[in-house]
């Protein structure tokens, strides 16, 4: 592949994921800055690596999956972030197996949502664990698949599936609170 | 939400099919399925509209061209 291919692919396939890179990212590392610095070793790294990516495939999902690498491998160690795990985690996993009642759905009204801000959605996203947070992101706000998100995360399908769970019902819990402060009861009696 | 409480297999039913991750077989039961139940179909359209309101309200960041511009000046001098 001459340089100029390389561009070619470069501008069409890979810079116009450029924003929603910045978005992930900055939910990755919490700051602009930051998020900033990891898009640019992405779009290096993918430079770099432009010619194992196949035409036609999914470059975002391949821009992601080098994102989280980076992300990982990269910008936290750099950062001297320690891992935050979120220690529900297992239990769920294991809740998974069964198959009897939620203990832990949160019915939020759609009512309730109506007067939140962007800023109290990303404030409320920030807050969930890291995977969680990845997991909800990726599914909700990208639109990547379960098998995507496994991939891009390297974790099997199941726990996919119960860290948006998880995500979803936290996410709820905390708009319902910030609703509740907005001065919103909700007023049903739990039927 | 209703009566009965929520079973965990009811929800990862619900979530398949909002997330486009049930086969074809599997989505066509879950639609008749919730034709048949109105807690079914209530509980889908919660949660569609959950979804929505996260992806139509997550703020989305914009990479200036500046910074564009910058990355192709450090792949020039890199390659």
């Amino acid at each position: 592949m001459n340089r100029n291919e390389k561009e070619k692919i470069f501008k069409e396939e890979i810079l116009p994921y450029a924003d929603a890179l910045l978005t992930f990212g900055y939910h990755l590392t919490l700051y602009d800055s930051s998020a900033e610095d990891l898009v640019q070793i992405t779009l290096e790294k993918a430079w770099r690596n432009i010619e194992k990516y196949q035409l036609g495939t999914n470059a975002k999902a391949w821009l992601f999956t080098i994102m989280r690498n980076a992300f990982i491998n990269d910008y936290r160690k750099k950062a001297k972030q320690p891992t935050v795990i979120d220690i529900d985690e297992a239990i769920i996993n294991t809740d998974e197996e069964n198959n009897g009642p939620l203990s832990s759905y949160v019915d939020l009204r759609e009512e309730m949502l109506e007067n939140l801000m962007g800023d109290e959605i990303t404030e409320a996203i920030n807050s969930l664990a890291i995977d969680n947070r990845t997991a909800i992101l990726l599914c909700d706000v990208e639109g990547f698949t379960y098998e995507e998100i496994a991939k891009i995360t390297k974790v099997p399908v199941g726990t996919v599936r119960s860290r948006l769970h998880r995500a979803r019902n936290q996410l709820k819990q905390k708009l319902k609170e910030y609703a509740e402060n907005l001065g919103y009861k909700d007023n049903r009696t739990n039927s | 939400m209703g009566d009965r409480p929520i079973q965990r297999d009811f929800l990862n039913q619900v979530n398949q099919y909002l997330d486009k991750s049930l086969s074809m077989d599997e989505e066509q039961k879950f639609l008749i399925e919730m034709r048949k139940d109105p807690m079914l179909k209530d509980m889908v359209n919660k949660e569609q509209t959950f979804r929505n309101f996260i992806k139509d309200n997550v703020p989305r960041r914009k990479f200036s061209p500046d910074l564009i511009e910058g990355i192709m000046r450090k792949i020039d001098t890199t390659s």
